[in-house]
């Protein structure tokens, strides 16, 4: 009956010392990466496809900092040149998931209805498949390369986008400043994206930079199974395909990109979860 | 329990997969170029090409072909794969036991593992043991498979140790040491996975068990702590773990797809992989949908079971 | 009469929070005694420190309280240093508690018998089937109707006021000395309430039980307790026997309290208290009431008194510089004068502003089947009732009752509905989007949840502005416009630039009345305004209403629960229940005089307190 009346009692404990690890660590991978990626997008010491077969699967040494591949190629050059490939892959297929999912769930969360049972509906049904499925069907359909893979995977994490964004939007939906702005004849667009959104970016946030890491990882899974990026161009997950089959002639060609692809994937998570903590801290601060 | 709540949860399912069909179909036909010329090559003469066609139904306007398609597979026909000539249905039969296999043993060392880490991670929240077990899942999911799995390879089949086989399959019937030497490094490399996730959601469900108001109830009637734990909170955090099992399990299988390709493993996995690359549309519809009715019939005894724990769903 | 030796002593109780690097001292050096068989009721605020005290009581803090000082003794036991083994065998045996929402209080997944077992079969080792009949009896005794069947259910198959008597059941299971009680009631419906308060006043007689209940509802204490704690800010204020605190109580705080409560027997004046919390000043500087309280002075603010002996009858004490001292002779503002309440017209005039003719409003919900079998609800039926201009009418009744649907589909967010609403002679559902937004802007709505109707991500000027900027009126001018409001509502033009969260909730109740007005409505439509407020910010509040019914000359159609508000508001009343109107006049006639039998029987209840 009656709400539970203001307490300015008991604060809700938040470890804010782990948080702000995770948020740290987090950041600073993730800004690594993001680097490298940059950087190797305009120079890198070798030419990343430059063959020399005179020095192949040699180790770590001079010239060749992370040694050779099984072609003589730099490793260190193609981990750079792959940071780009795969970083900005994880990016755009991000971005792609969050401008379908967003308006969808915020859509849904606006109307509720039948409009939104439908969409819950389909969505439920996208997401009995397994993402990396999904993405692969979608690849089936438009064919294998770099750009056919971001559609893929950004399409393929959509749902789940919408998932999570719709939950923390319907929350927002049901507060009295929506039922107000409804009663002041507001239009649905406006109610949706200057009321319901501002609310709503915190998981927006989170949830991209963990997606962003997923992202990167269904990247190089898609190149790993030779559907995305294709060889010879340098992709970390080609490198870790083409690593395999000579490991038992040398490692090195399989740690980096291995570490390479494991820390960035690290880096995007901690930094959402990082986020995630931080933002519950800042809630009740908003706008400050 | 509510023979209603089971029914509708059944129509549910099955309504989800007949929109999953139609959205796999979508998929695969988005490109014009059609299987024909797929197999057939770029030499072919346009008439091989129009008979192709006509004696795989191409040339029939697509929903259509959807319509076909759908019917036959109800009547347990899946068409037949246009690289293989063979009976999509009988393929998916000779790989899907070898999937299940491996998922089996995978979710069942994966939640012997990960539940009782995630409960002890919760209660002892905050301390050092926690620390360990959330930064230990922090980096279990991070890690890719088609890392971890290399990596195995490398450690255990690669020289100096060459334990074990890298790749393939022994059927079981022929040698149970083989079948279990190569299915060892693909079920450690899906279980690794696994528990990271597992242990993590296990922690947070339990956690917000933990902190209901339920419990302080349970624990102001004087009662101590062991049995606040055992009979008021892992009922209901037992609750949480079956949904989330549900969800990993679909998690699991879009792993398996890598990790069997890893391993040269003949699962549905491996048939997906080589269905996508050559372009086979009818073994790749074939197999999507099963993956996906496996999915579903999964998240359908999750739900009934959760009915039949939480009796505030299943008298609903 | 209680027995001598105090059962619970309570001495120089200090709290305090350490959450995010800064300290907040959440309560100061209370101390209090409660001895075998008596009641003790302690109000309090938001913000007093009530729960914190119960549960440090407990010894259930979560770990960033920090207990500075104090102790807290039972039978020779201090419980905050207390072995854990020591405390399991006194919570549930000796003390036990009841919470303020039963729904999340018991567990859902366990039957409600078993939960009331359990206590018996821990703490008296007796086997589950004797635990089970025990359980049954103890049902019977909260005056549970078939207690073997609700011993069979689940918990959310219960009403409200079932699984709080479940909640004494399980208290009462372990035969405790003292019951410890967070806000019982609120959580309930008026008419279970004061059930439920004849049952603890019951169990109390019956059973010889110490209570210590705290509440935020001076009726709710009133019913119950012998002797009286006024909580303030983390500082008792007052403490002393209940009938003579409540007739003529010493503290100036209580007596603000007493002076701010609306009445359901009479219209009388009320009195808000002006300001709000102490926002982290010093503590150790003066009185924590001083700066709201009308007869301080310099001392008031320097010297922090004690509670002092009040030597009129037992033990009373009262922490003031002029405790015991003569009622001042009168306060430095006066209450706002009652406005004169506008008689009925003999009949219908023709001039309504408002016309409901027959409005019925059904909702389907997903039945058993899903889509297949909807349930179909009546959340409305044929309901009518015509609105004045200048008027206040109140619609009241219980949660279902159907008010708040009402409300919604006057201002056409619900659409499906059977009937006729006429607004100024027209057909509300018939207008076109030009007259639609004209209506919009001569009828607003105020709404209960103060926090939840001003968007957190919007500052005040956005949120205050924005009905104005929506009808095309420019930026600046409707910012001019905007600061004038705050200021007619009682905030200072500085307001513009603030965030929600930096204010109070009456702070922002007024914000959301500036909203409402800003546009001139002719209807404003009032949805349980205050229940969320404080008291003694309710006060102000619905003085500030009156005042501008007034001064803009608009209607009122205000929803609520609460009978002792629309006895002070509305000039008539419409009773709902499930739906209907069950009776409809002027206020004075239908309060004094109850035809209908719920009419009356929300008037009793409202009235045990």
């Amino acid at each position: 009956m009656t709400e539970a009346l203001e307490f300015a009692e008991a604060p809700a404990r938040r470890p804010a010392v782990r948080g702000n690890a995770y948020l740290v660590v987090g950041a600073v991978l993730t800004l690594g990466a993001v680097l490298l990626a940059l950087l190797g997008a305009i120079w890198t010491p070798y030419a990343p496809s430059a063959v020399d077969l005179l020095h192949r699967s040699t180790g770590p040494g001079a010239g060749h900092l992370l040694g050779t591949d099984e072609y003589g190629r730099d490793v260190l050059s193609r981990i750079m040149s792959g940071a780009w490939r795969s970083i900005s892959l994880g990016f755009a297929a991000m971005m792609l998931a969050v401008a379908i999912g967003v308006p969808l769930a915020l859509a849904g969360a606006y109307w509720r209805g039948r409009l939104d049972s439908v969409l819950m509906r389909f969505i439920d049904a996208l997401l009995s498949i397994p993402s990396l499925i999904f993405a692969l069907l979608i690849i089936t359909g438009l064919g294998t390369g770099h750009g056919q893979a971001i559609v893929a995977l950004g399409i393929a994490a959509a749902p789940r986008f919408v998932r999570v964004v719709r939950g923390a939007a319907l929350d927002a939906a049901s507060q009295d400043y929506v039922t107000a702005a409804r009663a002041r004849g507001e239009a649905a667009l406006y109610i949706q994206y200057r009321e319901i959104l501002p609310n709503v970016w915190p998981p927006i946030v989170v949830e991209a930079s963990i997606f962003a890491g997923f992202a990167l990882m269904g990247g190089a899974a898609l190149s790993y199974l030779g559907l995305g990026t294709q060889p010879p161009a340098a992709d970390w997950g080609v490198m870790v395909r083409e690593a395999q089959r000579y490991i038992f002639q040398s490692w090195w060609p399989l740690i980096a990109p291995a570490t390479t692809i494991s820390l960035a994937i690290v880096g995007f998570n901690l930094l959402g979860e990082g986020l995630r903590d931080r933002l519950q801290l800042g809630e009740r601060h908003a706008g400050e | 329990m509510n023979p209603a709540f089971l029914l509708r949860r059944l129509l549910h399912g099955l309504i989800s997969l007949v929109i999953l069909s139609l959205i796999i179909f979508v998929c695969t036909h988005l490109l014009p170029g059609d299987a024909a010329t797929a197999i057939l090559g770029d030499n072919a003469t346009p008439a091989a090409l129009a008979a192709l066609r006509a004696r795989l139904g191409l040339d029939r306007p697509l929903p259509l072909q959807y319509v076909m398609w759908l019917v036959g597979v109800l009547r347990g026909d899946f068409g037949v794969s246009t690289t293989l000539n063979q009976p999509v249905g009988e393929l998916i039969g000779l790989h899907f036991a070898n999937s299940v296999t491996l998922a089996a043993i995978t979710l069942t060392s994966a939640a012997l593992i990960a539940v009782p880490l995630g409960v002890i991670a919760a209660v002892r929240r905050g301390r050092s043991l926690d620390a360990t077990i959330l930064a230990g899942s922090y980096i279990g999911i991070s890690i890719p498979d088609f890392v971890i799995g290399p990596i195995l390879i490398m450690l255990f089949a690669a020289p100096p140790l060459q334990l074990l086989p890298s790749s393939g399959y022994v059927a079981i019937q022929d040698s149970s040491l083989g079948w279990l030497a190569h299915i060892v490094l693909p079920a450690a490399t899906l279980t690794m996975v696994l528990i990271a996730h597992l242990m993590r959601q296990t922690r947070s469900g339990m956690l917000d068990v933990l902190a209901s108001d339920y419990i302080r109830t349970a624990r102001l009637k004087g009662l101590p702590e062991r049995m606040v734990l055992w009979r008021h909170a892992l009922r209901n955090a037992l609750t949480t773990s079956i949904t989330v099992l549900a969800l990993d399990f679909g998690y699991l299988m879009g792993s398996i797809v890598i990790v069997e390709e890893i391993f040269a493993y003949p699962g549905l996995g491996r048939l997906i992989v080589y269905a996508v690359a050559n372009r086979d549309l009818p073994l790749v519809q074939g197999a999507t949908l099963v993956i996906g009715a496996v999915y579903v019939g999964a998240n359908l005894l999750a739900d009934w079971a959760h009915g039949l724990l939480n009796p505030r769903v299943g008298r609903a | 009469m209680p027995g001598n030796d105090p059962l619970l002593s309570v001495k120089g109780l200090s709290v305090a929070y350490a959450g995010n690097a800064k300290r907040r001292a959440v309560l100061r050096e209370v101390g209090f005694q409660v001895t075998r068989g008596e009641a003790l009721g302690i109000v309090g605020e938001s913000g007093s420190g009530k729960s914190t005290l119960l549960f440090s009581i407990m010894n259930y803090l979560p770990d960033t309280a920090v207990i500075e000082a104090g102790s807290v003794r039972y039978d020779g036991v201090d419980l905050l240093r207390a072995p854990p083994g020591v405390l399991q065998g006194i919570r549930g045996r000796r003390i036990a508690m009841v919470y303020q929402d039963p729904a999340q209080s018991l567990n859902p997944a366990i039957k409600v018998g078993d939960q009331i077992a359990e206590v018996r079969k821990y703490h008296f080792g007796e086997s589950r089937s004797a635990a089970l009949r025990r359980a049954d009896a103890l049902l019977a005794s909260v005056g549970i109707d078939a207690p073997e069947r609700i011993a069979a259910s689940y918990p959310h198959e219960l009403s409200g006021g079932q699984q709080q008597r479940v909640m004494i059941a399980i208290a009462l299971a372990g035969e405790p000395d003292l019951l410890v009680m967070d806000e019982p009631t609120t959580a309930l419906d008026v008419i279970v309430q004061a059930r439920l308060l004849d049952l603890i006043r019951d169990l109390k007689q019956r059973a010889r039980i110490a209570i210590l209940l705290v509440s935020h509802d001076l009726g709710a204490v009133a019913a119950i307790a012998d002797r009286i704690g006024v909580l303030y800010a983390g500082e008792l204020m007052e403490l002393g026997p209940a009938r003579e605190m409540l007739r003529r109580p010493d503290n100036p705080y209580t007596r603000g309290l007493m002076a701010a409560i609306p009445r359901v027997d009479a219209r009388v004046p009320i009195k808000g208290i002006a300001g709000g919390l102490p926002r982290g000043r010093g503590r150790d500087l003066g009185c924590v009431f001083a700066d709201r309280c009308d007869l301080s002075v310099s001392k008031c603010l320097a010297v922090r008194p004690q509670l002092t002996h009040i030597g009129r009858s037992r033990e009373w004490l009262s922490r003031c510089h002029f405790a015991g001292a003569a009622a001042p002779a009168s306060a430095r503002t006066a209450p706002a004068p009652v406005p004169t309440r506008l008689t009925e017209p003999n009949s219908e005039d023709g001039t309504a502003l408002l016309r409901v003719c027959e409005l019925s409003v059904d909702y389907r919900r997903l039945g058993k089947w899903g889509f297949f079998a909807r349930q179909v609800i009546h959340a409305v039926r044929n309901v009518s009732f015509t609105l004045r201009p200048e008027h206040a009418l109140a619609i009241v009744g219980e949660s279902g009752s159907g008010k708040t649907t009402v409300a919604r589909t006057l201002l056409r967010l619900q659409e499906k509905r059977a009937g006729v609403v006429s607004f100024g002679g027209e057909d509300v559902f018939a207008f076109g989007a030009d007259a639609l937004r004209r209506f919009r802007q001569q009828v607003q709505m105020v709404f209960q949840n103060p926090t939840s109707s001003l968007n957190p991500r919007k500052t005040v000027a956005d949120l205050v502005t924005r009905p104005l900027r929506l009808a095309g009126t420019a930026s600046d001018v409707a910012r001019d416009k905007a600061e004038k409001m705050l200021r007619n509502v009682g905030l200072d033009g500085g307001m513009l630039r603030r965030w929600p969260h930096q204010l109070s909730g009456g702070e922002k109740q007024r914000v959301a009345i500036a909203r409402a007005f800003i546009t001139e409505p002719k209807l404003v439509i009032l949805d349980e305004p205050t229940t969320s407020l404080d008291v003694s910010v309710q006060a102000s509040i619905l003085e500030l209403l009156a005042r501008l019914k007034a001064e803009h000359r608009c209607s009122y159609l205000l929803i609520s629960h609460d009978l002792a508000v629309v006895r002070h508001v509305a000039d008539s009343v419409a009773v709902m229940q499930a739906g209907e109107i069950r009776e409809h006049g002027d206020v004075e006639t239908v309060f004094s005089e109850p035809r209908h039998p719920y009419t009356r029987a929300l008037l009793d209840a409202a009235r045990r307190s």
